[in-house]
């Protein structure tokens, strides 16, 4: 295959330099409208509401009285499942729906028990402290492999177990449940290195977005539509109920609006808790109804990450994987709202991380347990993988005696090679290739000099000793879906573009405002982009899997080259040439050798009318991204503390867009649980009671500004030929991996196995057999 | 309890509110918390209410000369205080921008955005204390600023470049 990465960068106008984003000085100057910041004549007359939630982890409500709280002026409705009309009953939790949202049973602290709707968030909890419950209190289980033991106490009655059935529907997608083919066994006779074992990456980490989830909904009863506003990463997701898993009738439609998005890291994507709960009261109420967090919901309600845990074995011959087998098994809590398809992602990493190996015998089995519930967060399938299977995997290396750094470069995927993706179909990696960036990182980290082998540290200074790790992700998500764009050209020489896109922290909307402005070789002032809303543009799946650059940034791209195609063959008969003889430049179009004959875009586009042009996306898995981070750890073994030194993240993100923005997105790896929940992060769970203990944000550790590493970035631009502009995103990946290299680290400061997360002076102490 | 009037000046503007009890109508409750006060009497809606608790930051306006979490002081509390929003930094006849709000701008010192009036406040409070803080200064003064994004490294940067100059 003739490779299309030796094409020479190109010199854009736009692509590739750092321009501010449309919005930057309204975010500095505090005039940005988020959520809570919107003031619309639609949301007069507004109802909030809030949710008694259960104070047990699992439990049978055995009466309820909301008479004194219903007494109060102000208070609308308090809804329990006593009153629960008839047709709320189809408003389903879970995939598959499982679970009405209210019921004589709740599976969780924080459940809900009943939902008080009232003219103030006040009455509203003044009303909570009135309702009165009779609960009978049942046994409840937090461990997946315990939930699945015969005698344990089943959550769900319907279900008659603690597993999941194996839901495997998304959208037109049939997910990938298992990875079986090749004669595992023969590989495993004739491997050289066989290890594994097994592995968690349970710890209840927390994205934590700063500003709050919250929606508002109204309902028309008689278009059965409803109009949700939400804090949300995207609008076409608000659909996500009706449409996926039958959480809602499928006949109704929600037009979504979301406004800026104060950070999402994955989890805002799906609204599922906010749209069923909002959808049964604005119906109910035909008022509109609003839904808003504090920190403490939060922790409490939003989606977790699933937790993940393997039992899986390698086996290895001449330092590539040949055939793996085991289980992997992921805990939803009491509901996965993205089912089987967040492991679907998982497998299909797994394949690219493991891209030689041809004997797979890998089933996902997801459990139910009394956790909160789980959903959508940054690194779908990859972080639970990463972290959980590079220990495993990397036991097989280390019995190999081979360096990590050589092993990516030998395993990891690069063009011609096949994998199965999450929708089951066959891919043959295509114009990206790896094998040079993951050596330029690891030279700028320095690796050659650090890596002392397995399980010995780089550096020793009395009780200090010094560490070094790493560890690799990629997706083949960056293509995911589709998208689609419209752009219109007006007669004054700018251009619209149409296209669902919320501004959540990417710089995605200046991203996609710089391709059209390339294209059309206007000024980026020139271009503006629509309100993100489902109402108003095309369809669009939304920013996630750092899909935006590719899919979204293609559409856009093609809308902008349909529109100009049509403006150049208008052009072209005044100019009496052909069109592929016109150039445009600022508004103005003219023979390509003839600049001073120019003609303007007025002249060309008729008083009241327009040139509207269209592009689209269609979903293809066949050119994954990468990330590789290293990182350098120091562990006290007196005090099992242990801190990051440096770190080094890598990618060949193709063409830059923006490399301000880039480097942010590579940084951000660092927050948002994903590097850090390999150090400190964790959610600490006290089985007794099913409660968080660290459920808020003073308790709940994060990285605070003063005590930020070195972080250095390699940033490789390869020039894929996989779309106009060539570049690949790679946001959602960046600390994907970063947990598993600290626990690597960490175990070859101290020397012994490790393979806990994070590495707290706790876990640490303990493998050292201090503690 | 009594209801008395109180003074702020916002922005160089001066507001009286009538305060009170909880349950007198058409008085700011006792109970209510400076960022409400900002945002739903005075439309200064920069200052964000995210975690209620004074833990993430941004919600900071300057008071008196100080940072403050505006989620955690009562406004009954703060008669006769200067008070300083995110709104107040740019010069209002011109439009120019404070040098920091710029150096944030240059220096794309932002993600989502969300956090980012706190932390202006907070680098601005810093500043006008001491217009050359060590880069240590600037990450003790900014560690009651959260930002889940990571943008830190460019804030560093924009800081900085307002802490050199005049150097």
């Amino acid at each position: 295959m003739e490779k299309t990465d030796l094409v020479d960068k190109k010199e854009y106008r736009h692509i590739g330099k750092y321009v501010p984003r449309q919005d930057a000085r309204n975010i500095v100057t505090g005039k940005c409208v988020f959520m809570e910041d919107a003031k619309d004549a639609r949301f007069d007359n507004l109802l909030y509401c809030r949710v008694l939630g259960s104070p047990y982890a699992h439990a049978r409500i055995k009466d309820i009285d909301t008479r004194k709280a219903e007494e109060i002026p102000g208070v609308e409705l308090v809804l329990t499942y006593k009153n629960l009309p008839d047709w709320a009953k189809e408003y389903m939790n879970g995939q598959p729906a499982i679970k009405p949202i209210v019921d004589t049973r709740v599976v969780s602290v924080g459940d809900a028990v009943a939902i008080v709707c009232a003219e103030t968030e006040d009455l509203c909890r003044q009303a909570i402290r009135l309702i009165k419950v009779e609960y009978e209190q049942l046994p409840a289980v937090f461990d997946p492999m315990k939930a699945m033991e015969p005698d344990a106490p089943v959550i769900y009655e319907e279900l008659g177990c603690n597993k999941w059935p194996k839901f495997l529907e998304f959208g037109d997608e049939r997910m990938l449940g298992s990875v079986e083919r090749g004669d595992v066994e023969k590989e495993f006779a004739e491997a050289d290195a066989i290890g594994g074992g097994i592995c968690g990456f349970e710890t209840r980490t927390v994205p934590l977005a700063p500003e709050p989830p919250s929606a508002i909904m109204t309902w028309d009863e008689r278009t059965r539509t409803y109009e949700m506003w939400a804090a949300a990463q995207n609008c076409h997701q608000l659909q996500m109920c009706p449409d996926v898993g039958g959480r809602m009738p499928h006949d109704l439609v929600i037009h979504g609006h979301t406004f800026n998005t104060g950070g999402s890291y994955g989890q805002k994507q799906e609204y599922t808790l906010h749209t069923l709960i909002l959808g049964v009261l604005s119906r109910m109420t035909h008022r509109p109804v609003k839904y808003i967090y504090n920190k403490e919901d939060q922790f409490l309600l939003f989606e977790y990450r699933i937790g993940s845990r393997m039992d899986i074995e390698f086996a290895m011959k001449d330092g590539i994987v040949t055939a793996v087998k085991g289980n992997w098994y992921a805990d939803s809590g009491t509901i996965d709202d993205a089912g089987y398809c967040i492991t679907a992602v998982g497998l299909g990493e797994m394949q690219l991380a493991l891209s030689h190996c041809k004997a797979w015998d890998v089933d996902t089995i997801m459990a139910i347990t009394n956790r909160s519930y789980s959903g959508t967060v940054r690194g779908f399938g990859g972080q639970e993988l990463k972290s959980a299977m590079m220990p495993l995997v990397c036991d097989a290396v280390r019995k190999a005696n081979i360096d990590p750094v050589e092993f990516f470069i030998n395993n990891f995927v690069h063009d011609g090679i096949d994998y199965m993706w999450r929708d089951c179909k066959w891919y043959t990696c295509h114009e990206v290739d790896y094998r040079q960036m993951i050596k330029d990182t690891a030279e700028k980290f320095g690796w050659s000099e650090k890596w002392k082998g397995w399980m010995k540290p780089t550096a020793v200074n009395g009780s200090k000793r010094i560490g070094v790790g790493t560890s690799i992700h990629g997706n083949g998500d960056v293509g995911e879906d589709s998208s689609e764009a419209l752009v219109q050209l007006r007669q004054k020489g700018d251009a619209i573009i149409m296209v669902d896109c919320t501004e959540f922290g990417q710089g995605q909307r200046m991203a996609i405002v710089k391709m059209v402005a390339e294209v059309l070789n206007i000024s980026c002032d020139k271009v503006h982009v629509t309100p993100s809303s489902s109402w108003d543009n095309p369809e669009d799946f939304g920013l996630c899997g750092s899909r935006g650059t590719l899919t979204m940034g293609s559409a856009v791209t093609r809308a902008a080259e349909d529109a100009l195609r049509q403006l150049k063959e208008i052009a072209a008969k005044k100019l009496r040439i052909s069109p592929e003889q016109v150039r445009t430049e600022d508004g103005f179009l003219f023979p390509y050798n003839k600049p001073h004959k120019k003609i303007s875009w007025e002249e060309c586009i008729e008083y009241t009318t327009d040139i509207i042009g269209k592009g689209q996306w269609r979903a293809n898995y066949a050119a994954p991204n990468c990330v590789i981070n290293f990182v350098e750890v120091e562990v006290d073994i007196e005090t099992g503390e242990a801190k990051i030194l440096r770190l080094v993240s890598g990618t060949d993100a193709g063409q830059i867009i923006d490399p301000k923005a880039l480097e942010m997105q590579m940084q951000g790896g660092i927050g948002a649980a994903a590097i850090d929940t390999g150090l400190f992060e964790e959610n600490i769970l006290d089985e007794y009671t099913g409660r968080f203990v660290t459920g808020n944000l003073i308790d709940y550790k994060w990285r605070t500004f003063n005590d930020f590493p070195q972080m250095d970035l390699v940033i490789n631009e390869g020039q894929p030929n996989i779309s106009r502009f060539r570049a690949v995103g790679v946001g959602e990946i960046a600390g994907a991996a970063g947990a598993a290299a600290i626990q690597m680290a960490v175990q070859n400061a101290i020397g012994v196995e490790f393979k806990e997360y994070p590495a707290t002076p706790q876990n640490i102490l303990k493998a050292l057999g201090k503690a | 309890m009594e209801i008395k009037p109180i003074t702020l000046t916002v922005n160089g503007k001066k507001y009286t509110f009538m305060t009170g009890p909880d349950d007198v109508e058409g008085v700011i409750p006792n109970s209510e918390v400076l960022v409400k006060t900002l945002r739903n009497r005075l439309s200064l809606t920069g200052a964000k209410d995210a975690c209620e608790e004074g833990a993430c930051g941004c919600c900071t306006v300057i008071m008196n000369g100080e940072p403050v979490t505006s989620c955690m002081i009562l406004t009954v509390d703060c008669d006769g205080a200067d008070i300083t929003t995110i709104e107040g930094l740019e010069n209002p006849k011109t439009g120019e921008l404070d040098p920091l709000q710029q150096a944030f701008i240059d220096k794309y010192a932002f993600q989502c955005g969300y956090c980012t009036p706190g932390i202006i406040m907070t680098a601005r409070a810093l500043l006008n204390k001491n217009p050359h803080p060590t880069r240590e200064e600037i990450g003790e003064a900014l560690s009651g600023n959260f930002c889940r994004c990571i943008s830190h490294y460019h804030v560093f940067e924009a800081v900085e470049q307002v802490a050199n100059q005049g150097r």
